[in-house]
């Protein structure tokens, strides 16, 4: 019985806390989104005054009163700059890096104080073991990097940022949710796979020696952006010859397709087996295309193309594409 | 790289130094072994944090809580007051302190802290003891600072900036609490094991003991009258009656004792009190003397509820006085006490005396006796033999087991004890009912203030005897030999030499040191009377003038309203650097000029400059095309060329501008 109740009293909390910091890529804290309540620490701080008011009540002693109202004030002081603190902080989310399911992704967050203001000791965090430091420095920037576990592939989407504050005497704890617009685009776990031939014909041969003859080096080429940089000829460069691809190969180098069909087990699996697949060959700058049921993608190498292609297959059979 | 939950060195440092400054005053009140061991810890916990010592393994922390606790139990057994518990405190931050590793640590240790300055302050009463324990709180506060500043902000003055806000903004939300807040009664008792330090009159006298009280220049209370100051020789302070010699020493009776609580209180002295002629009425604020008694002006008519009146009518109160104490008193200078007659218990006790001693004493009391008559001409004819031919001194020859036969008639030189105790002896030898009476006698009078401070060199002992018809009448054989002694003080009846002896004796050499010590004496005095006895009467009083009634919602809603006044204030501090810039008269002008066209349906497009915004509604709106551009062109000669010519125009043609809504 008391499980529906409780769960309905914090659904309702979290939909009024939200209400009062609705989602935004940046947010600037204002009273409305601003709790302050006394820290665990703030419970032994008031046990300590009450202490030295009842010695002080006993022994008739107006100034052992007046050190346990003084403790009062500073609490009442404290919650004063605790606010302050936090309140004007600029939060804005900033375009992420995309990262793998199973890895830590991080969403990278830009707080500017407000003017004139600092910003002391703030805990930052996407989830309750996930805590990050930070202070700003009046009329800075800082950056902060918010590590958050990618569980699925797809976009991401940051829960709550809590931003909490002990400062300035460990007996306030000042924090605020923020519901940023930001996303990072996680892709598929890469699991080792292998294709099978799409002509239905058995396994794609021996791998390792169809590499091995795609090994051959046949020269060099003009180096392009984009390319990946295990291509680069590192060595040429050292000796001050420029950027210049190596190129593999030879005449029968050509397109691999990473084909939804030619992989084997469920959806999830022949993502992971294609993003695999599709990481390999980047390593060894060869040129791939992928065919997926929705859509394909020509064959092509370098970084951009790799994005195009894990993002792909991130966003495969999912309602959000872009 | 440190965790979030670690210790930083600076707040270590505030936390070691805090503590010593909270332990320093504390120290005459802990046992030596603790101290040392206290001293012992902290200096490990340093050297532990430098990296020099070791941390203690878990069984050598518990072999010192267990020797701790051994100690503990081995000084104190069982008795339980406040010393105990401040030892109890102390062991504990001891303890602590080789386990502080986590900031939960260093919270707990700090809040254990501000609860031990509460303690100090059972001792510090002083003005500048709360300068101090205020001192040893802003530490703490500041140890709580080091720990929540931020990371790079160590060793910079930004965290002692924090503190001293903190400090500055609390301290009139403390001033306003401190005066509003009720106050109520003690709750329960702990006694003081032993109040250190503490001298005054004692419930004993033998011979040498007034001398050691000589020795302080402290003060034992100080009196306000309300109207005339009695003169010198009527400021005798009495506190006990002593009526049992037991050969050496001078004690209270089964009769005289007040330390039996409510059962030494005596119902019917009213009934034996026929008061005479003047009267005066002051107020006595006593420093704490750990014992029951109290002083007054002899004899007391009307006190406070919580005090009694013992057979000598004398006053003290149940409990040892503890903490200072503030009394109002009315006493009859002039009065009639047990003049009907003494029952035949109280009799016998004025006139008992131990058998075996001074047998010369006796036979020539009893002598005298029988040649003068009347006890009046016999009391008489002793002062004239005391004025005679002895000497009053501070440092009178050691006297044998028969004292007062030594003192009356071999060495006849001795302090206001020796000629006490010797009368009483004397008178009771002759048949007169007669005991010692000890308090103090003198005062000196604060020229900046006008009350009287009584000190302990003040200290004095002297008689009544009880004549018929008359009671209890006071003598003070002292007076007879050293009359300066009661008219100015102890200080000019004594030779150089003995003076030289007296608490007092630096600043009577100099002035200038008198006259600080007589201001510096007024100024604690407005402290102790303002501050530490500010209660519930003085509350109450302080509401009436300040609201004209302290009617309970008036009391609330000035409290709500001061505290709510202090809270804006520090909030508009706080936040007053962060308002918006002030901007200059032509981005003012240009921002109402957006608002203009913005209401009527063309809001400025972020980054869009002002000649494009222009050019945009000039599309839209021909009609206004000319007004448009010429604003966006004035702007820029003001805001951009710095040509400020143009800005009486801009102004007139932005409040001119009038644009209607729609397209």
């Amino acid at each position: 019985m008391s499980e529906p109740i409780k769960y309905r009293l914090e659904s309702f909390f979290w939909r009024w806390a939200q209400r009062r910091s609705p989602r935004a890529s940046a947010v600037t804290l204002r009273h409305r989104s601003i709790y302050v309540l006394p820290s665990k620490a703030g419970l032994g701080f008031f046990l300590a005054m009450l202490l030295l008011w009842l010695l002080g009540t006993n022994y008739q002693n107006n100034l052992i009163l007046a050190v346990s109202f003084m403790l009062i004030a500073l609490f009442l002081v404290a919650i004063l700059h605790a606010f302050r603190n936090l309140a004007g902080l600029r939060v804005e989310g900033l375009p992420a890096e995309p990262g793998f399911v199973g890895e830590r992704v991080e969403l990278a967050v830009e707080l500017t104080p407000a003017r004139g203001c600092r910003a002391d000791n703030l805990l930052l965090a996407l989830a309750p073991e996930l805590e990050v430091r930070a202070d700003v420095a009046q009329g800075k920037r800082q950056l902060v990097h918010l590590p958050l576990r990618a569980e699925k592939r797809g976009w991401l989407r940051p829960p709550r940022l809590l931003i909490k504050s002990y400062y300035p005497l460990g007996i306030t704890r000042v924090w605020s949710w923020v519901h940023l617009e930001a996303r990072v685009l996680v892709y598929p776990k890469p699991l080792p796979a292998s294709l099978i031939s799409a002509s239905g014909g058995g396994e794609l041969g021996d791998e390792g020696q169809r590499l091995k003859a795609e090994d051959d080096f046949i020269g060099f080429s003009q180096y392009q952006p984009g390319a990946s940089m295990a291509q680069v000829a590192w060595k040429l460069y050292a000796r001050g010859a420029g950027l210049h691809l190596k190129q593999y190969g030879g005449a029968e180098q050509e397109s691999l397709w990473l084909d939804f069909d030619a992989v084997q087990g469920d959806v999830e699996q022949r993502l992971s087996g294609l993003c695999f697949l599709a990481l390999k060959w980047h390593r060894q700058g060869r040129d791939y295309g992928l065919k997926l049921p929705s859509g394909t993608l020509n064959p092509a190498t370098g970084d951009e193309h790799l994005h195009r292609v894990l993002k792909a297959l991130a966003l495969y059979n999912l309602p959000e594409t872009d | 790289m440190r965790g979030p939950a670690s210790i930083s060195s600076s707040a270590l440092k505030w936390l070691l130094l805090s503590q010593l400054l909270v332990l320093l005053p504390l120290t005459p009140h802990l046992p030596l072994w603790l101290v040392v061991i206290a001293g012992a810890m902290m200096l490990w916990r340093w050297q532990l944090h430098r990296g020099r010592w070791f941390y203690p393994g878990r069984w050598q922390r518990a072999l010192l809580a267990v020797v701790v606790s051994g100690l503990l139990f081995a000084n104190f057994r069982g008795s339980f007051g406040v010393e105990t518990m401040l030892s109890l405190l102390v062991a504990g931050f001891v303890l602590k302190l080789t386990e502080l590793r986590s900031r939960s640590d260093v919270y707990l240790l700090c809040f254990l802290t501000y609860f031990v300055i509460g303690t100090q302050l059972l001792f510090l009463t002083g003005f500048l003891g709360a300068l101090y324990s205020f001192c040893c709180l802003a530490a703490i506060t500041g140890t709580l600072v080091m720990t929540n500043a931020s990371a790079g902000g160590q060793g910079d003055y930004r965290p002692w900036r924090t503190l001293g806000g903190l400090m500055l903004q609390a301290l009139p939300v403390m001033l306003v609490l401190f005066l509003v807040v009720p106050r109520m009664g003690s709750l329960w008792t702990v006694p003081l094991n032993k109040s250190a330090g503490v001298t005054g009159v004692s419930d004993t006298m033998s011979p040498g003991d007034f001398s050691n009280l000589l020795q302080s220049d402290e003060p034992a209370f100080r009196v306000t009258f309300n109207g005339d100051l009695p003169t010198a020789g009527e400021r005798y302070w009495r506190a006990l009656v002593l009526d049992h010699f037991d050969g050496r020493e001078w004690g209270q009776g089964l009769f005289q004792g007040v330390n039996a609580g409510r059962r030494s209180a005596w119902d019917q002295w009213h009934e034996e009190l026929e008061p005479l002629g003047r009267q005066l009425s002051y107020e006595i604020m006593l420093e704490p003397t750990a014992k029951h008694w109290l002083y007054t002006l002899a004899i007391p008519q009307s006190f406070d509820d919580d005090i009694y009146v013992s057979r000598g009518f004398t006053l003290f109160q149940r409990k040892p006085v503890f903490q200072r104490k503030q009394y109002s008193v009315v006493s009859a200078l002039e009065y009639r006490a047990q003049s009907s007659g003494l029952d035949d218990r109280e009799r016998r006790s004025a006139l008992a005396l131990p058998d075996g001693y001074n047998p010369l004493t006796r036979r020539l009391a009893a002598e005298w006796a029988e040649q003068e008559g009347s006890p009046e001409a016999l009391i008489q004819r002793f002062l004239q033999f005391v004025q005679r031919r002895f000497h009053y001194t501070l440092q009178p020859p050691v006297l044998g087991e028969h004292s007062v036969d030594e003192f009356l008639w071999e060495t006849q030189t001795g302090f206001c004890e020796h000629f006490a105790g010797s009368f009483v002896f004397f008178m009771r030898a002759a048949g007169v009912p007669a005991r010692v009476v000890v308090g103090y006698q003198g005062g000196q009078v604060n020229p900046h203030e006008g009350y009287l401070t009584v000190r302990q060199l003040d200290a004095h002992a002297w008689t009544e005897v009880w004549l018929e018809g008359q009671g209890w009448r006071r003598i003070d054989p002292t007076a007879a030999v050293a009359p300066q002694r009661i008219d100015r003080g102890v200080e000019y009846s004594l030779s150089e030499q003995d003076s030289a002896l007296l608490g007092n004796a630096l600043s009577r050499r100099f002035a200038l040191l008198a006259r600080a010590q007589l201001q510096w004496d007024a100024f604690n005095y407005r402290w102790h009377r303002w501050v530490m006895e500010y209660d519930q009467v003085q509350q109450q009083a302080f509401f009436q003038r300040l609201l004209g009634s302290a009617v309970p919602w008036k009391v609330v809603t000035a409290t709500l309203a001061a505290l709510a006044l202090i809270i804006g204030i520090i909030l508009l501090w706080l936040l007053w650097r962060r308002r918006p810039e002030v901007l200059p008269a032509e981005q003012r002008l240009y921002q109402r000029f957006c608002r203009k066209l913005a209401k009527a349906g063309y809001p400025r497009g972020t980054g869009e400059s002002p000649s494009n915004y222009a050019r945009r509604v000039a599309t839209a709106r021909p009609e206004h095309a000319s007004q448009l551009w010429r604003v966006a062109i004035l702007f820029e000669q003001v805001a951009y060329a710095g040509n400020p010519r143009a800005l009486p125009e801009f102004k007139r043609l932005v409040r001119r501008l009038q644009l209607r809504s729609g397209r």
